[in-house]
């Protein structure tokens, strides 16, 4: 740890604008339509250099350099998983846990190769960020950490996603400068405590109420909804009936779901981002449970009303809201760092590498 | 010449330092940091294209890079160098009102006229290219679900089934004969009803049997459910939904996890769209067919007001509905008459 009276607090910033970005956003939208999708590298590229760009800290802007004819053959990839998997599962549902197990054993290779090709084309102060190419050890904490979650009921949870932030920080580096990660298991035990008592008790209160009957009958009726293109008539069994029931009776459901997920946004980024060093340098994040609710549940509510025209305008708020709650304190300037030796990174896995990031969003 | 203030970066360290880029009419670029002076060439700098009013970033030949301010020369000194980028068209109509609004009711009608016509079109032509074989561990699947999960085998009357199979199965031509297995189940919690699932097979509710006065009533149902075979609506269903699930999440993709949500009611409405215009489809399919064995379309309109009875209306408005509103599908038989 460092003398703390003797750093600068640097703040992060986001300077982007709803009205500009919208402007990217709706070319974007009809070029990616008229091209039958194929304009998906350029957008994407457009679209995170406008965010990265537009992201300061110590007021030198961020950089995205990939080129959008590298991303093409992997999105063309992508593609090919996306409708073989849609496909195949409609006509040949034993293909299912098969593509699921051919994609658990390439994920490791996908994860490294996505984040060595993200870390490689992220820029500050034209010096590049880096990722290690570490296959093994993203086999354990993706793979073979999570095989125990069987035996331990869900309890190691927390521990492997320690594992998993632990692993990322700690292969990456910004120039010759290699991140580290100061947190404990500890620390993500006590952001889930709570919520795994929730979870132990909801699911003690399902098998009281002998809800699991009750629930397969409901995903049956789901399941025959979606297949019943050829009913005669319209009935109360009818998608459209059951969509609406559900969503009035479940908007609780919703709004508990929303807030779990930002209390683990905000608790997990705060303690993960604590606890990250770069060459001495720490960081400070301040993000509030409260405060991403309402804005996760506010963007859902615009997004709908504005059939998704005010799509823009959300991502917008939620990375001007991010970046104001991080900052860097600085042991002096951010002057020193030496450009590494080692950072060209071979185009065959940038590809395949972004088709990983291309079926996250799928 | 024109003189922009930047941040420089060597390349080699993160060190930044702040200087004036002057570009010369000639062609000369020199770069001023605290007095001293670099001497570059128009040719020697690489201009990133621009998106938004991000800093402008002159890449050097020598691995050195400027992150340019704001400033009202900026385009006039992009305009100098040599290497430009075609995305600065973009550019141009991202940031220009009109053309915003342009490029707005261009997208609004391609979206509109890509789901009522393009992907429709597109899953028809594609959907008759594939084998119906392909159907055919979806529909048995299905099938297994309803013969053990929701229904049981129907109570009627040997004679009655093989009386109602005659009449039905001995109207098919060769073709629609090979692909339909007709069914017959007690379906309790179906109340009067029909089902076409994937592969061709055609299941019938005892209610819906009982329900009828006629048995033209209930071959004008099976006609219906012919069509959606016949005419591969299946496949079609499948295809159109990936391919609307493909759009809707490149659009909204990364939004967020929790932003799916906000995608599922435009994919609801759009699904229950294309699911209304199959039904259309097969109404008129039935309509057809029936005049063509000399049988009055009314039987089929006659049995809709029945269900429509027993099964107390419709119940959704009418862009969530998966059918189209059953007064509108007795008035367009009446005129298919």
């Amino acid at each position: 740890m460092n003398d703390t009276t003797n750093t600068n607090k640097l703040p992060f910033e986001f300077t982007g604008k709803a009205g500009e970005y919208f402007g990217i956003w709706i070319v974007n939208v009809l070029l990616t339509v008229v091209t039958l999708t194929l304009y998906t590298p350029w957008a994407k590229v457009r679209t995170r250099r406008y965010f990265y760009g537009n992201t300061l800290l110590d007021n030198s802007a961020f950089d995205y350099t990939a080129e959008p004819w590298a991303l093409l053959k992997g999105y063309l990839v992508a593609l090919g998983f996306f409708i073989l998997y849609y496909m195949g599962t409609n006509f040949y549902p034993l293909l299912l846990p098969i593509l699921m197990l051919v994609f658990l054993m390439a994920m490791p290779w996908l994860v490294v190769r996505s984040m060595m090709f993200n870390a490689f084309h992220s820029v500050y102060r034209n010096m590049r960020f880096s990722f290690k190419k570490n296959y093994g050890g993203a086999a354990a904490v993706f793979i073979g950490w999570p095989l125990l979650m069987p035996l331990t009921l869900g309890l190691i949870f927390p521990f492997i996603q320690f594992k998993q932030k632990k692993f990322f920080v700690e292969n990456s580096s910004f120039g010759q400068s290699e991140f580290k990660f100061h947190a404990t298991p500890g620390g993500f035990y006590k952001v889930y405590w709570l919520i795994m008592l929730f979870v132990v008790l909801g699911v003690i209160g399902m098998i009281a109420a002998i809800a699991i009957p009750a629930y397969h009958n409901y995903v049956e009726q789901a399941r025959m909804g979606q297949m019943m293109y050829g009913r005669f008539i319209n009935a109360a069994d009818d998608p459209g009936i059951m969509m609406l029931s559900m969503a009035i009776s479940q908007i609780a459901t919703l709004l508990f779901y929303i807030g779990i997920f930002a209390y683990i946004q905000a608790r997990v980024g705060n303690l993960v981002w604590n606890n990250v060093e770069l060459a001495s340098n720490r960081f400070e994040s301040k993000l509030r449970a409260r405060d991403l609710f309402w804005i996760f549940f506010s963007n859902i509510f615009m997004i709908v009303i504005s059939f998704g025209l005010l799509i823009p305008w959300a991502r917008v708020r939620m990375a001007k809201y991010r970046a104001s709650k991080l900052s860097m304190l600085a042991v002096g300037d951010l002057n020193g760092f030496i450009k590494s030796e080692q950072d060209q990174v071979g185009a065959t896995g940038d590809q395949v590498g972004e088709m990983f990031d291309m079926d996250i969003g799928l | 010449m024109i003189k922009l203030p930047a941040y420089r970066y060597d390349g080699t360290t993160s060190n930044r330092q702040e200087v004036e880029i002057c570009l010369f009419d000639s062609g000369e670029v020199d770069i001023l940091i605290d007095g001293e002076k670099l001497r570059y060439k128009v040719d020697d700098i690489t201009s990133t294209p621009k998106v938004g009013r991000i800093r402008a970033r002159f890449a050097f030949s020598d691995g050195s890079v400027c992150e340019v301010m704001e400033h009202p020369e900026l385009d006039a000194a992009i305009q100098m160098l040599p290497h430009q980028s075609r995305q600065n068209k973009i550019h141009g109509i991202e940031n220009h009102l009109g053309a915003i609004a342009v490029v707005f009711v261009m997208t609004i009608v391609l979206m509109f006229v890509v789901v009522q016509y393009g992907i429709p079109a597109a899953a028809k032509q594609v959907a008759f290219m594939i084998p119906v074989e392909m159907e055919q561990s979806m529909g048995e699947s299905t099938m297994e679900v309803f013969e053990k999960h929701l229904c049981e085998p129907s109570k009627l009357s040997d004679k009655r089934q093989t009386q109602l199979r005659k009449k039905f199965i001995g109207s098919l031509d060769e073709e629609m004969a090979s692909r339909i297995k007709l069914i017959f189940l007690h379906c309790k919690g179906f109340g009067p009803n029909a089902f076409a699932l994937p592969a061709g097979f055609v299941i019938f509710t005892d209610d819906i049997v009982k329900l009828a006065k006629h048995d033209n009533e209930l071959l004008g149902v099976f006609a219906h459910e012919v069509g959606h075979v016949m005419k591969r609506h299946a496949m079609r269903h499948v295809l159109q939904n990936t391919v609307t699930g493909l759009v809707i999440v490149l659009l909204t993709g990364d939004v967020g996890s929790l932003a799916s949500l906000a995608a599922a009611l435009p994919t609801v409405i759009v699904q229950a769209k294309f699911s209304r215009d199959f039904e259309t489809e097969s109404d008129d399919y039935a309509a057809a067919f029936l005049r063509k064995r000399n049988i009055p379309t009314r039987h089929l309109g006659e049995m809709l007001e029945r269900l429509v009875k027993k099964h107390g209306g419709d119940r959704l408005p009418d862009f969530l509905s998966s059918h189209p509103a059953t007064r509108e599908r007795i008035e367009r038989l009446k005129k298919n008459h």
